[in-house]
């Protein structure tokens, strides 16, 4: 044997995702250490692979298409009236929503010990695929962007991330639906709208937006 | 992969069909991977039902975002985002949505407690007793581990898609899974398993 152990450096090597592959594989072949030690993680993963994977039961397909059904013929309709109609679609509220985006992503702090932050910044970009500001990235499908969609792009904010925020934002914030009781007529609306920035009013509608869509 | 074994540019081209109003075009989608959905609901979650609901729930809320959907990475990994998403808050507000909304949230006794009271054995497979013990010890993880070996190793995926998926680093996913398995053999060692 010429050289040190590797225990530390086998998952990543079984997972086909080590740097020096070859070096590892070698030592392998020399220590039996190392070797009963790949033995054990193997087994570990054959292990894992081979429990019991449910499958969906007849009628969940029919079950899920009944509901997007329910969605196409939603989408058909506006669901927005008025000032929220234009709120949601104009510049603002993407700049509203890069702006909750940016500070969700100030309050990443790397690793959060309780994982309670799951989307807590945009996921690395794959710069093969990263939109540029004023350049759109060519797709085979020629896609028009919703506006706010492509200002997240161009802002550096995968549409990912910043639907991610959104669906957080909805699932995670009981202020949201305490928000929503508290203001639920027109009237108490305009109260809480006149005493928000535009940024603020815009990122809110938003988030009515696809509450109203989705619930 | 696997499972999810990507097939980007067909993914994506029934994506836009889906857009232009092609809703057979998503129920393909929905057939290619309802059951590695599933299959990750359950194993995160514990039970068959609430995998079912959440499988649902996700595919829907991926249907809405249809027109916001951009054509980056893969497919698989946004679908995958959905629903780890949808998981995790289940298992954080479960307790919440069950009209306590004072209960502590996101604490670790509490997803354990709540995947523990979930647990049900699939009574159509029975499990060989190595087979059971193994999901025990998978089902004790913290939910982050839980996450990074499932997505490993019963949905195949890469460590870049699985950094994508759980919205981490490549190197944090790495050392998570590390971690995962160190605790998954010391507590399979407990429980006085061998696995050959
Ligand atoms: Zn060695």
């Amino acid at each position: 044997m010429n050289n040190r152990h590797v225990f530390d450096e086998l998952p990543a090597f079984l997972d086909g995702e080590a740097k020096d592959a070859e070096r590892i594989a070698r030592h392998i072949e020399a220590c039996p250490d190392c070797a009963r030690e790949a033995a054990a993680l193997r087994a570990l993963s054959q292990g894992l692979r081979a429990l019991p994977r449910p499958e969906a039961r007849p009628g969940f397909r029919g079950r899920v298409m009944a509901r997007v059904a329910e969605e196409a013929e939603r989408k058909r309709e506006p669901f927005l009236a008025g000032r929220w109609a234009h709120w949601a679609v104009t510049g603002v509220a993407a700049a509203a929503l890069i702006a909750v985006a940016g500070f969700m992503a100030t309050m990443d702090n790397g690793e959060d010990p309780n994982g309670s932050l799951p989307i807590a910044a945009p996921p690395p970009a794959d710069p093969a695929n990263e939109a540029t500001p004023g350049e759109t990235v060519a797709y085979e499908e020629d896609w028009e962007f919703a506006p706010e969609w492509e200002y997240a792009l161009e802002s550096g904010v995968s549409a990912e991330a910043a639907e991610a925020i959104l669906v957080l934002l909805l699932e995670e914030e009981p202020w949201l639906d305490d928000m929503l009781t508290a203001y639920d007529t027109e009237r108490e609306l305009d109260l809480l709208l006149a005493n928000m920035t535009d940024g603020e009013a815009g990122a809110f509608a938003m988030l009515l937006a696809d509450y109203a869509e989705g619930r | 992969m696997t499972d999810t074994q990507p097939r980007d540019s067909d993914d994506w081209a029934l994506v836009a069909r889906a857009r232009g109003g092609d809703v057979r075009a998503f129920e393909t989608l929905v057939r290619r991977y309802q059951n590695p959905v599933i299959a990750f609901c359950y194993r995160m979650a514990g039970s068959y039902e609430d995998a079912e609901d959440l499988a649902q729930e996700s595919f829907v809320r991926v249907y809405r975002a249809l027109d916001r959907l951009t054509p980056r990475a893969q497919f698989t990994t946004f679908l995958f985002g959905v629903v780890r998403n949808l998981t995790l808050n289940h298992l954080r507000n479960g307790k919440r949505r069950g009209r306590d909304r004072s209960a502590p949230l996101g604490e670790e006794d509490q997803f354990l407690e709540d995947s523990a009271a979930g647990v049900q054995p699939d009574s159509a497979a029975r499990l060989s007793e190595t087979e059971d013990l193994l999901a025990e010890a998978l089902e004790a993880l913290s939910p982050e581990h839980k996450e990074v070996i499932v997505l490993r190793e019963l949905q195949g995926m890469d460590y870049e898609s699985i950094a994508e998926v759980t919205c981490c680093r490549k190197g944090t996913v790495k050392s998570r899974l590390a971690r995962a398995r160190e605790h998954l053999r010391k507590r399979l060692t407990e429980l006085g398993v061998t696995l050959q």
